[in-house]
């Protein structure tokens, strides 16, 4: 009985905070800050108010703030996750190789609770994407973990740029090509289904601004498909493509060339390495496994140096998670690029905080410990590149999402009164593709 | 056998030689016409609505009106008199939702060959499951099975719609009369759910959200070109010719409105952030588990109708783990809580004075009234729930003039109950719907055999060859009685070829290769009867066992 | 010393040529070479005896000796002043050399279809020149169990040392038939069984695995009553045949169970058959931990970097199960169930340290209890004398991500720290050409 009650506070204390802006400040005392963007401050003091970072100093003090004594202890901001499907319910639209007019975040789910063991490995923001079943798939997400909120909508980064799903190779070539028998089934077919998809935008626009000016009686037939393509061709959408192979990456940037897009963060992109100073040039950004290859053929030549030569040669790298065991500990993933490719502290844990923010186009609102950002950070025991870290307090917004001494375990939100116990699921160690998620391939 | 012949051969000569002739003339005589031309209910307790009772009143009912209600009414002449002991009337019940299976049901090889298209990316309507030009009109049978069931609960109108896919069609008001002819309304409200058209296009929630959005903004175009169109056709092309965005056109001119059924409580957030972005209004039916999120839900800005279904309540619990397993105990909480949580619904949306109704169609009707009464035991009153089945359904159809209350001049739909509806004791002996009297003979005599049968028996049965000890044991699952034997040696053994009648019960058991067939008759709390097998015949008898 | 610094130097100008030579291909890994090694002032982690700052003597497939001050002729000597000398990890459950490309299904190796197959052995399809081996082993990881699975019995798992170019080379000296216990839960998120479903699939799974059972008891007794009276069994039945030794109880089985009940179900199963038993997986092993000690069952555990089996479980239920199960006293050793990630061994025994099982414990865990749970601690697993010479050398705790690993041996021979992802790194740091055509 004392567990539900305190599962109901808990919910009930989230509910609160998130239905209205956290009241409540926090004072983090004698922390080490590793702020991303403005060095290591030892022994420092953060304060978090009405959402916000109000202040970074020593000595601060703050009227009925909540104090925690942070001493010896680290301080960073929120993790984000560039790449993940969590907290959504469905993935893929794998019926038509261009779904641009679907949008995940129609489809939140806001009771997963994945979304809190995110929480609990740090992780304040993700980006719940679409599967990568299509060459042009649907938008997706910037989500806040604000887990507790009933609402779906509540768990919307409001404000963020919208983004969408490209998918290159064997997903989109495997799920139409070799399963439907329609096109795309080879490289050469992707590429002409994004130049298809663009021209006909492009002219479908025409026509629907040639109506609107009066210039044509009759309007064409109302696209959201097109409507969603052309904000893509006026860079009101960041793309977001799963890619792996060099070359495929290479015509990607070339198409978007032609169209005049400049704004896309290539995901996965395991063979960027073989062309980062072409990623760099482009103004591209990479979001990358810390160490995930093999487990099909286009990612057979891999390295997990790939974020340290993306991150040496100029491209803005992010590590994602794609899979919601991995989001669980992000500041491992990020760590590993010190044993492979000698990345500094700071530079590592870029790959995770401001770096994804980047390519989410959110990181004026998070990504560091700045005044005036959104109020997420992680206290760390031990410092977060290290394998005796653990994160022990998560913050959203200035709520207390996750604490590792008051966990009450059992966190699910939504209970099914049919079910005899919560079912056991028998470990499934499976790196093949979360991105595939909803795909039934016969 | 010849009766029927000769009647038919009539049937035939009046079509063939007098085809000219109103259909008046054909006489088909295993039907006759019954007295009467009107329904004179005398001294019975009327509900009128939620609020209003009248103590032994009368109604009059002419022509499927009501003429009259009131007290120490005259009785008309010509009028059937219906008079019963503590005769509880109601209004006629009003399922907000419920599917018919005709026209639905295709054969598999059929469907798959339909919907096997060579780009399911972009196929036909109909295959997509986008059919918004299809109603339910001329798919009604008064004698379909779940519509037998609906009336049985005691429901006298329902809205039907198609099942399959994301906008399966429009949906028509149905009254549940034996007569096929009970149509009452043919195009009322655009039925749309969040099914997906499996590998084709759209097949999940996502992929319906973007296709609702594509199309309403697609006949919103569409619409407007139309009026310009039909204001002066001078200089412009004919609209062009789309069905499915011509009938979403009376949801954009305000006309019509869109009931989504919902299958999980996020899909209510779906459909009301969807009419929201689109603006059109929506009822949302099948609400489930809605509890915990009525905070977060605008309720005001849409209509609720909720499922009558309810979880179960926990009957398999390891009381020797609950004391020692902290983890199952702790789940368990939770889970009696969220069942709680279901229970609790009705009542909370009462306290909240939020209007709801009931739909069936996801839903088992002969659990309407068990569930009910959960709800009343959980918060619900029974005047809120009687409006729920009446009058608030009747204010959504926009039927609140022809039906939902026990008021003259309305159509004369009345739930007839032995004793207080909302008791647990009393039961529905039949409905009047339009002014057709429909009684349901001894069903709920039988259901009490029903429980007559359920228990524990003592078990000994002898032949000249086996001898079986033991426990015998009937259950109900799924309305089908299942029959075991529990030896002394804990052998269980499972009886096959179940029938029961009024009062007894004929089952088989397989033994040693043979066939042991026996026919109980069952009294209060012992049975007899006899045991054949192999041609020779024994009888047995036995006692209910008492639980200890 | 100087001599090991010139071979340095020539294997690094080696390898420039080969990579102008391979470019392109970045997939030769160059050739060990063979000892003896004197590794000079390290820090050494024997494991069986300590810490101990001094010398380390490798000759032939062998340590030669451990102490202050050793000297040798012939040895190639290898500087290790402020460098740690550790035994070589073992991974108790992988897919390695079994399967190249998982998505591939002609590279995968490990199952057959049907639930009866224990005669299928994992050493004949090892793949010595898996392109996965040399990822896996510079990360000290010089020894992982190749497990077959499948059905029931998917066949015999063989441990194997990540060198050698042929399988027999490469074996280590262990072999256990697996058997997949059957489970009462669900596979996984996807499983849309009902759970009446479940049940029943449980119940036949549970038949035959008893059913089996029976037969290959019956054929182990008739066989042995006829290996008695010199007469020669006139019929060819491998699968049971392969299990006699196992169920005589002479051989191991290893029994991979995790949810709850079925470990309870697993213990009586191993009990009641008298059988070597060894668990794999045990995810929910922590709430009976007690029983394990009870019925001196040892346990592979893992992966530990993996998701509560629940959807009620506190987060890090799968961290910390290794902690709690060394706390009740149950012998255990880790895996990662990893193919082309077994080098993220040391992350997993890293999480477990960090989550309750404290540093040495947890590289006992991945070094001389795997070897004993597998019937090795003479022979590896620790840095002993006259054991064989798998070691790593690295620059800190090697469960640390910032540590590198700087030298790898195994069996004797001195692997050079190189792979497809080294060699890929190498190549295109700084591409040359880089922008211009």
């Amino acid at each position: 009985m004392f567990m539900i009650y305190k599962i109901f506070a808990f919910c009930l204390l989230y509910f609160c905070s998130h239905s209205i802006v956290a009241q409540e400040a926090i004072l983090i005392k004698n922390a080490t800050l590793l702020t991303i963007t403005d060095g290591v401050k030892e022994d420092t003091d953060i304060l978090l108010k009405n959402g916000k970072i109000e202040s970074i100093g020593e000595n601060l003090s703050y009227g009925g703030a909540t104090e925690i004594d942070a001493t010896g202890k680290f301080v960073m901001p929120g993790i984000v996750d560039a790449h993940s499907h969590v907290g959504i319910d469905a993935v893929n639209e794998a019926t038509n190789p261009v779904t641009a007019e679907v949008f995940v975040g129609d489809a939140i789910n806001p009771y997963q609770v994945a979304i809190y063991r995110a929480l609990a490995g740090g992780v304040t923001v993700s980006h719940a994407m679409h599967g990568s079943a299509n060459a042009i798939g649907g938008q997706c997400e910037t989500m806040k973990h604000r887990y507790g909120a009933l609402n779906p909508a509540a768990l919307k980064m409001e404000g963020a740029p919208r983004t969408i799903k490209f998918a290159l190779g064997e997903n989109p070539m495997r799920v139409h090509g070799e399963n439907k028998k329609v096109a795309p089934a080879s490289r050469m077919g992707m590429e002409q289904t994004f130049r298809r998809a663009f021209a006909e935008a492009k002219i479908y626009t025409s026509e629907m601004e040639a109506f609107k000016a009066g210039k044509s009686k009759k309007a064409p037939l109302y696209s959201l498909r097109s409507e969603t393509l052309m904000d893509i061709i006026n860079g009101d959408i960041i793309i977001h493509c799963h890619s792996y192979r060099a070359d495929e990456i290479l015509m990607l940037m070339k198409v978007l060339e032609d169209y005049g897009i400049e704004k896309i963060c290539f995901q996965h992109v395991n063979e960027g390495f073989k062309i980062a100073p072409e990623l760099a040039a482009f103004g591209a950004y990479a979001s990358v496994f810390s160490d995930w290859w093999a487990y099909k053929f286009e990612v057979y030549y891999s390295t997990a140096y790939n974020a340290a030569i993306l991150t040496r040669n100029g491209v803005i790298t992010s590590i994602n998670s794609d899979d919601r065991e991995l989001m669980r500990h992000l500041y491992h993933e990020a760590s590993k690029t010190q044993r492979y490719g000698n990345l500094t502290d700071n530079e590592a844990l870029r790959l995770i905080t401001i770096n994804p923010a980047i390519q989410l186009g959110i990181e004026k609102r998070v990504g560091s410990l700045e005044k005036g950002k959104d109020a997420d950070v992680v206290i760390f025991e031990g410092h977060p590149l290290s394998i005796y870290c653990k994160p022990i307090m998560t913050i959203v917004d200035g709520v207390i999402c996750f604490d590792y001494v008051n966990d009450p375990s059992d966190m699910r939100l939504d209970i099914d009164p049919s079910e005899e116990l919560p079912a056991f699921y028998e470990q499934d160690h499976d790196h093949e593709d979360s991105c595939m998620e909803g795909v039934h391939l016969h | 056998m010849n009766r029927q012949l000769n009647v038919n051969y009539i049937q035939l000569f009046i079509l063939f030689n007098v085809f000219s002739l109103p259909a008046i003339c054909q006489i088909d005589y295993n039907t006759y016409k019954k007295p009467g031309g009107s329904i004179f209910l005398d001294d019975v307790f009327i509900h009128e609505n939620g609020d209003k009772r009248v103590y032994k009143g009368d109604i009059i009912i002419r022509d499927g009106i009501i003429e009259k209600v009131g007290l120490a009414l005259k009785k008309p002449f010509d009028a059937i008199t219906f008079t019963k002991d503590s005769l509880f009337v109601y209004p006629g019940f009003i399922d907000f939702h419920s599917f018919i299976k005709n026209g639905e049901e295709e054969s598999s090889s059929k469907k798959s060959k339909e919907t096997n298209v060579k780009f399911p990316g972009n196929p036909p309507d109909v295959v997509a499951g986008i059919t918004p030009w299809r109603n339910m009109e001329s798919d009604f049978e008064g004698n379909d099975g779940a519509i037998v069931n609906l009336r049985k609960a005691g429901f006298c109108i329902s809205q039907f719609s198609y099942s399959k896919g994301m906008m399966p069609g429009y949906t028509s008001i149905f009254s549940l009369g034996t007569k096929s002819n009970g149509l009452l309304e043919s195009d009322k409200h655009l039925f749309s759910q969040f099914k997906g058209a499996g590998r084709n296009y759209p097949s999940t929630v996502i992929g319906i959200i973007a296709k609702w959005k594509d199309l309403y903004r697609a006949a919103k175009i569409a619409n407007n070109y139309k009026k310009s169109y039909d204001n002066s056709k001078l200089g412009l092309q004919k609209p062009t010719n789309n069905k499915t965005l011509e009938a979403l056109f009376p949801i954009i001119d305000g006309e019509s409105r869109v009931v989504f059924n919902m299958k999980k409580k996020l899909d209510i957030f779906r459909a009301v952030d969807l009419s929201k972005e689109l603006d059109f209004p929506i009822t949302v039916i099948n609400i489930k588990g809605a509890n915990p999120i009525l905070n977060d839900l605008p309720i005001n800005t849409f209509d609720m109708v909720l499922s009558s279904d309810l979880p179960k309540k926990k009957t398999d619990i390891d009381s020797s783990r609950l004391k020692i397993d902290s983890v199952y105990k702790g789940m368990l909480q939770r889970q009696e809580a969220a069942i709680e949580d279901a229970f609790m619904m009705a009542g909370e949306l009462e306290s909240l004075n939020k209007s709801f109704a009931f739909s069936m169609s996801g839903s088992d009707p002969n659990q309407l009234k068990a569930n009910l009464l959960e709800m009343i035991h959980y918060g619900l009153s029974p005047s809120f729930a009687l409006k729920a089945l009446t009058q608030f359904p009747a204010e959504m159809l926009d039927l609140e003039d022809v039906c939902g209350t026990i008021t003259k001049g309305k159509l004369g739909n009345l739930v007839l109950s032995q004793g207080d509806y909302f008791s647990k004791n009393s039961h529905i002996i039949g409905v009047v719907i339009e002014g057709e009297i429909i009684e349901f003979d001894g069903l709920d005599e039988k259901d009490k055999d029903n429980e007559m049968f359920k228990g524990k028996w003592d078990f000994l049965a002898k032949t000249s060859k086996q001898k079986l000890e033991g426990t015998l044991n009937i259950e109900k699952i799924n309305k089908e009685f299942s029959i075991k034997i529990v030896t002394e040696g804990n052998k269980k053994m499972k009886a096959t070829n179940v029938k029961r009648s009024k009062e007894s019960i004929h089952f088989d058991l397989e033994m040693d290769e043979q066939t042991l067939s026996f026919d109980l008759v069952f009294e209060k709390n012992k049975y007899s009867g006899k045991l054949t097998s192999n041609g020779e015949t024994y009888s047995l008898k036995g006692k209910k066992k008492t639980p200890k | 010393m100087k001599i090991l610094m010139i071979s340095i130097y020539k294997t690094l100008l080696l390898c420039f040529f080969l990579c102008l030579a391979t470019f392109g291909l970045s997939q030769m890994v160059e050739k060990s070479t063979a000892g003896p090694f004197l590794l000079k002032n390290g820090t050494i982690h024997t494991i069986t005896n300590g810490i101990v700052k001094g010398d380390l003597l490798i000759e032939g497939m062998k340590i030669k000796s451990i102490g202050t001050n050793l000297e040798s002729d012939e040895a190639k000597i290898l500087d290790c002043t402020d460098l740690h000398i550790y035994p070589g990890m073992i991974d108790g459950g992988t897919t390695l050399g079994l399967s190249e490309i998982s998505s591939i299904s002609l590279t995968k190796d490990y199952n057959e279809p049907g639930d009866f197959t224990p005669h299928m052995e994992a050493l004949t399809a090892v793949n010595p020149n898996s392109v996965n081996i040399p990822v896996t082993r510079t990360n000290g990881v010089t020894t992982v169990l190749s497990v077959p699975s499948g059905g029931l019995f998917p066949g015999r798992a063989a441990l194997i040392h990540l060198h050698g170019y042929t399988p027999q080379q490469m074996f280590a000296g262990f072999k256990s038939h697996v058997l997949k216990f059957p489970s009462s839960g669900k596979k996984h998120r996807w499983d849309r069984r009902k759970p009446e479903e479940i049940k029943k699939d449980y119940k036949d799974q549970q038949k035959k695995l008893n059913d089996f059972w029976k037969s290959a008891v019956q054929f182990s007794k008739i066989d042995s009553a006829a290996n008695k009276q010199g007469k020669i069994l006139n019929s060819y039945n491998p699968q049971l045949a392969s299990l006699s030794d196992v169920v005589k109880g002479e051989a191991p089985l290893i029994i991979d169970v995790n949810k709850k009940d079925d470990i309870l179900v697993a213990i009586d199963f191993v009990t009641r058959n008298k059988i070597q038993a060894i668990f794999s997986g045990v995810s929910e092993g922590y709430l009976i931990a007690d029983s394990l000690v009870k019925y001196d069952i040892p346990v592979i555990v893992g992966p530990i970097l993996s998701l509560p089996s629940r959807t009620s479980d506190r987060f890090d239920v799968a961290y910390k199960n290794a902690g709690e199960l060394l706390k009740a006293g149950v012998k255990l050793c880790i895996k990662t169930n990893e193919n082309e990630n077994v080098r993220n061994l040391p992350f997993n025994a890293g999480f477990a340290a960090n989550y309750g099982m404290g540093t040495d414990e947890a590289m006992k865990a991945i070094t001389i209890n795997a070897a004993e749970i597998f019937g090795l601690e003479k022979e590896i697993g620790s840095l002993e004398n006259g054991k064989k010479a798998n070691l790593y050398i690295c620059d800190g705790d090697p469960f640390e991500m910032k540590t590198s690993i700087t030298h790898l041996f195994i069996n004797g021979f001195n692997v050079p720290i190189e792979n497809r992802h080294t060699l890929l790194h190498d190549e295109f740091l700084e591409r040359s050409p880089g922008l211009q055509k």
